[in-house]
């Protein structure tokens, strides 16, 4: 039944499907992985015989129920992912009977559309370098099925020349081809992803520092800020339960409505608290822009550098976080400008309410020591003071790894454990500030960044997850990092330098590269994958109908008689032409030996005296038949075909011998052809006289 | 019905366009103007395939996914040139047929000449298929089956040369006119020898002779040792009459006339094959035989030249294009 496909074959499309499948685990379902295992087996096992294939039918049958089965599975999930679910379905139930080249031919199709879909969602070099890998696997297939004579290494051979020779006209298509904007609305996939979340308890942080995932890459027009100014701001918190940070309702609500896309602009809606004072205040200025190329995440979340302002596609909440209007779901850029201060305006006495709002009781060690400060006299700012020195002079640890805290979180770890991590000290300093009446709210965003070795980008991971503290002071937002009396590091150099024990960064990561930051080797390699990556971010992944403009122009600048569209007709044909030329070679035409070619100049004048060379015929035996026609010195023709045999048939003769007979051959061609032209001419002559 | 009449005057226009285009000829080289390409079922479906992703790339704005396409594209171009370049230059020499028979399977031959390494993949048939099997492919030479039930000259018509290498992509294919065709006489229909014994003056041996041989029972023998246990007359021994051996014997005649008129019952091509039997059963036997069809008389001879010019006579009784 599989006489169709050879061993060669069926081993390529096992081994494709089983990488796509690979490819897509993340998008689906468990059951669905379990089928395709199945499906893999079932193959195996009709191969070496023991089981038969489903009859029509039965597949058919088999077909619906699944179908109806994997819907219902993951209706849920969105209609990208009932898309994905069913193409690979019909992936699976081809594979699994596999009758007839067209069948194959239904499969190698719908493994381009999982390829392309699983390009969805993974967009990195690496990964894109995988479903490079997968296309060729199926075009091999393809050759294994239509070139079954060829010999293995053959077929390597004509795909990877046909893979080179295509890759111009596709790179010319793709730089020059305008990015069309979106038809229509795709369904977007929910997907757990590592990030910040909108609530923080003590612990959360922690975890995101184990995981050495990029979270987004940043280059600057201008200077890039010192690395205690990379406070990258994403979402403040305002609600806390004794354990945990949250949203307010009046900020979650913010964010329900930039879900539905109409989020409310602070610069705008905020007008109304606006005091007399705050009027007279100086306008923002632009100090700096910078692009934000940010990994998918699922979310509108668009980390941002105090301090932002929303452009198009872009919503600013109350609290100056920037979000996007739609989530991001691919790796996507952004350019963002950074202001030096925003227009102020006045807490609503709701703000206000909510900025100071604690759980009521518990605690009572810190509301001890807190009215013993301010029983000593100090203001409320003085005290707050007070216990940022007391965390840098007290023994207070920096640790990705603290003791669990107990009820009273905040008495635990300001007298007991001591030992903690960015959220505890935000949390606690937080919890004395409202404690002691001035509005603050915890902010959660990244701190830092690794600069590339030319300086040319920042990679922000999510390792630099961080959080800090601002509070309303002067009528403004001040902030605060209470981290950074503790482990200053923490904030000039990065996670890594600024924990006590060094051997907690990534600690369950040995494989992760960035864990061996120490070997000088390693690091280079780190760095230069960065830089590649981060020009595949750029140029590849979000190059754009702007950035096509910028370098066709640019193209253009050098050769200023060039217009557009004829520039990219050029570069359209020039990939053509030369694809046409290095398939057909027309330079490799066959060489004619001289002799010969001398001998085909006699052929065509003495075809006009109507005798033809016959099939078979020797050039001396013509010649001797051409000798009976009417020409002066008919011993001219036997001379040549002797030289003439002389020259092809005699190995014998040195190169210079062969020059100097070639040149007599000519010469003798000529008279020939001389006399013919001349016999000719007598007989028009004659008839034209009669 | 008005569909199918089209489809047939359509039919009849691409005929008639295509012997204009491409007429008779012995040898020919496949190049530009002789070759047809087009994207098969599958590069329409690919090409379907890549609209389809080019509409997702652009909806999710996925630069990846139309790099994807313009590759898939770009591979189909260069696909279009390798699919072209694997049947150009392909030289086709058309073998002159032997007369054969209906009803079996008629070989017709090309002698091929390619490049190595081209006309990878490349399946010959003849256009209007009428034979399950439709060819024998070789290094140098391609054998194409034809079936005809016909008598008469036979035109097995254009033959198809195509191939989908390498990837299926795309289908090059031409129809090729080398004017095969060939004799067919009517397929042997075995009957009993019947025939006109000619009258002592015209034959050369007079009367009937007879020989040992396999057609007809003759009588019983007694059995010898070594002789066959295939040719025992069981029937004898379980009668228990003892062990005899059957004995055969056939005809080596003198001269006979085979003659259409003398044959009774059947339809005229029924008789024709019948006599087709004989003629190719009297030659065998080195018996030498005449021919009567009414208007065309052959006479008495024998010999592989005379059996030709029999059955060709037979072939072509009652045919205009004789």
């Amino acid at each position: 039944m599989l006489e169709f496909l050879t061993r060669q074959s069926l081993s390529l499309i096992l081994l494709s499907y089983a990488l796509i499948m690979v490819l897509l685990t993340d998008q689906l379902h468990s059951v669905m992985i379990v089928f395709g295992i199945l499906c893999a087996l079932w193959r195996v096992a009709v191969f070496t015989g023991r089981v038969a294939l489903l009859n029509k039918l039965m597949t058919n049958i088999f077909t619906l129920i699944c179908s109806a089965l994997v819907i219902t599975l993951v209706y849920q999930q969105g209609m990208l992912s009932i898309l994905v679910h069913l193409v690979v379905l019909g992936f699976s139930l081809k594979f699994l009977e596999l009758k007839s080249v067209r069948d194959v031919h239904f499969f190698v199709n719908t493994g381009f559309v999982l390829v392309a879909l699983f390009l969805v969602f993974n967009q990195s070099m690496l990964m894109a370098g995988i479903a490079m890998v997968s296309t060729l696997l199926l075009l091999t297939i393809l050759l294994s099925l239509h070139g079954k004579a060829l010999a293995n290494y053959q077929q390597f051979k004509l795909l990877s020349k046909m893979v080179l020779l295509s890759v111009p006209l596709a790179v010319v298509l793709f730089i020059v081809l305008p990015r069309l904007p979106s038809m229509w609305k795709m369904p977007l996939q929910n997907k757990a992803t590592t990030g910040l979340s909108d609530s923080v308890s003590p612990g959360s942080i922690a975890e995101l520092s184990q995981s050495s995932e990029l979270a987004f890459r940043s280059s600057f027009d201008g200077k890039i800020p010192a690395a205690a100014m990379r406070y990258w701001r994403v979402l403040t918190l305002d609600q806390f339960d004794g354990k945990t940070w949250t949203q307010s309702s009046q900020l979650k609500y913010q964010e329900e409505q930039v879900k539905i896309g109409k989020g409310p602009i602070f610069n705008r809606g905020s007008l109304q608290y606006q005091s007399a004072s705050t009027r007279k205040q100086s306008v923002p200025t632009k100090e700096n822009s910078y692009q934000i190329i940010i990994e998918p995440h699922y979310k509108h979340y668009l980390p941002s550098l105090d301090f932002a302002k929303a452009t198009a596609g872009r919503i600013l909440l109350s609290d100056y976080s920037l979000r996007t209007l739609k989530p991001v779901f691919k790796r996507q850029a952004f350019s963002i400008d950074q202001f030096n201060q925003v227009e102020r305006s006045l807490l609503s006495p709701q703000s206000l309410k909510q900025f100071l709002q604690l759980p009521s009781g518990g605690n009572p060690k810190t509301k001890a020591w807190i009215a013993t400060q301010q029983a000593s006299g100090l203001d409320s700012y003085s005290i707050l003071e007070q216990l940022l020195a007391k965390f840098n002079q007290e023994n207070f640890r920096y640790t990705l790894q603290p003791a669990l805290l107990g009820e009273q979180q905040i008495d635990d770890f300001l007298f007991t454990s001591q030992a903690g991590f960015c959220v505890h000290y935000a949390s606690t300093y937080l919890y004395v500030a409202r404690a002691l009446n001035v509005p603050a709210r915890m902010v959660t965003g990244y701190l830092g960044g690794e600069l590339d070795s030319d300086s040319e980008f920042l990679s922000v991971r999510q390792y630099d997850a961080h959080a800090w503290v601002e509070i309303w002071k002067n009528q403004q937002w001040q902030r605060v990092d209470p981290t950074a009396y503790v482990a200053p590091e923490r904030v000039e150099q990065g996670i890594m330098q600024g924990l006590d024990d060094q051997s907690e960064f990534l600690s369950g990561q040995y494989l992760s590269i960035h864990r061996w930051q120490a070997n000088p080797f390693l690091n280079q390699l780190r760095n230069a994958f960065a830089k590649a990556d981060y020009l595949w971010a750029v140029w590849v992944i979000n190059y754009d109908n702007e950035k096509q403009f910028k370098l066709l122009q640019n193209l253009l600048k050098g050769l200023p008689w060039l217009n557009l569209s004829i520039l990219i007709l050029l570069l359209l044909l020039s990939a053509a032409s030369s694809l046409i030329l290095w398939v057909f070679k027309p330079w490799q035409t066959e060489k004619v030996p001289t002799e010969d070619r001398l001998f085909n100049k006699l052929y065509q004048k003495s075809t006009q005296q109507h005798l033809a060379r016959e099939k078979g015929q020797t050039i001396a035996d013509y010649c001797q038949a051409l000798s009976q026609f009417k020409i002066e010195e008919p011993q001219l023709l036997i001379d040549f075909a002797k030289l003439y045999n002389q020259i092809k048939f005699k190995p014998s003769l040195s190169a210079t011998q062969r020059k100097t007979l070639l040149a007599e051959l000519a010469e003798l061609q000529k008279k020939i052809n001389r006399q013919f032209r001349k016999s000719l001419d007598f007989h028009k002559n004659r008839n034209g006289s009669e | 019905m008005i569909f199918f009449k089209l489809k047939a005057l359509k039919e009849k226009h691409f005929e008639r366009w295509l012997s204009k285009r491409m007429p008779t000829v012995e040898q020919i080289t496949l190049n530009r103007s002789n070759t047809f390409i087009f994207p098969s079922r599958f590069g329409s479906m690919l090409l379907t395939t890549c609209i389809v992703m080019f509409l997702i790339g652009t909806n999710y704005q996925n630069n990846l996914i139309l790099l994807l396409v313009f590759f898939l594209l770009s591979f189909m171009v260069t696909c279009l040139l390798f699919s072209y370049q694997n049947l150009s230059g392909l030289n086709l020499t058309a073998v002159d047929s032997e007369d054969q028979f209906a009803d079996q399977a008629l070989i017709f031959r090309l002698r091929v000449n390619a490049k190595k390494g081209d006309a990878q993949q490349t399946q010959y048939f003849f256009k209007n298929s009428t034979s399950n099997i439709n060819s024998v492919v070789d290094q140098q030479s391609v054998q194409l089956f034809a079936k005809s039930t016909q008598r008469g000259w036979f035109k097995p018509g254009r033959v198809t040369v195509q191939s989908y290498y390498p990837f299926g992509l795309f289908k090059v294919w031409t129809y090729l006119d080398f004017g095969f065709s060939c004799l067919l006489y009517p397929a042997p229909l075995e009957n009993k020898l019947q025939s006109i014994t000619l009258s002592g003056k015209e034959t050369t041996l007079g009367g009937h002779q007879k020989k040992v041989g396999f057609d007809t029972f003759s009588h019983l023998k007694p059995f010898q040792q070594g002789e066959s246990l295939k040719s025992i007359a069981w029937k004898q021994v379980a009668q228990g009459k003892g062990f005899f051996t059957k004995q055969f014997e056939q005809e080596i005649g003198g001269d006979v006339y085979l003659s259409l008129s003398a044959l009774k019952g059947g339809s005229l091509e029924d008789k024709l094959a019948m006599l087709t039997y004989q003629v190719i059963n009297y030659q065998q036997q080195g018996v030498r035989y005449g021919l009567d069809l009414d208007k065309v008389v052959i006479k008495v001879d024998t010999g592989a030249r005379h059996q030709t010019i029999c059955l060709r006579a037979i072939a072509l009784y009652g045919l205009n294009n004789a």
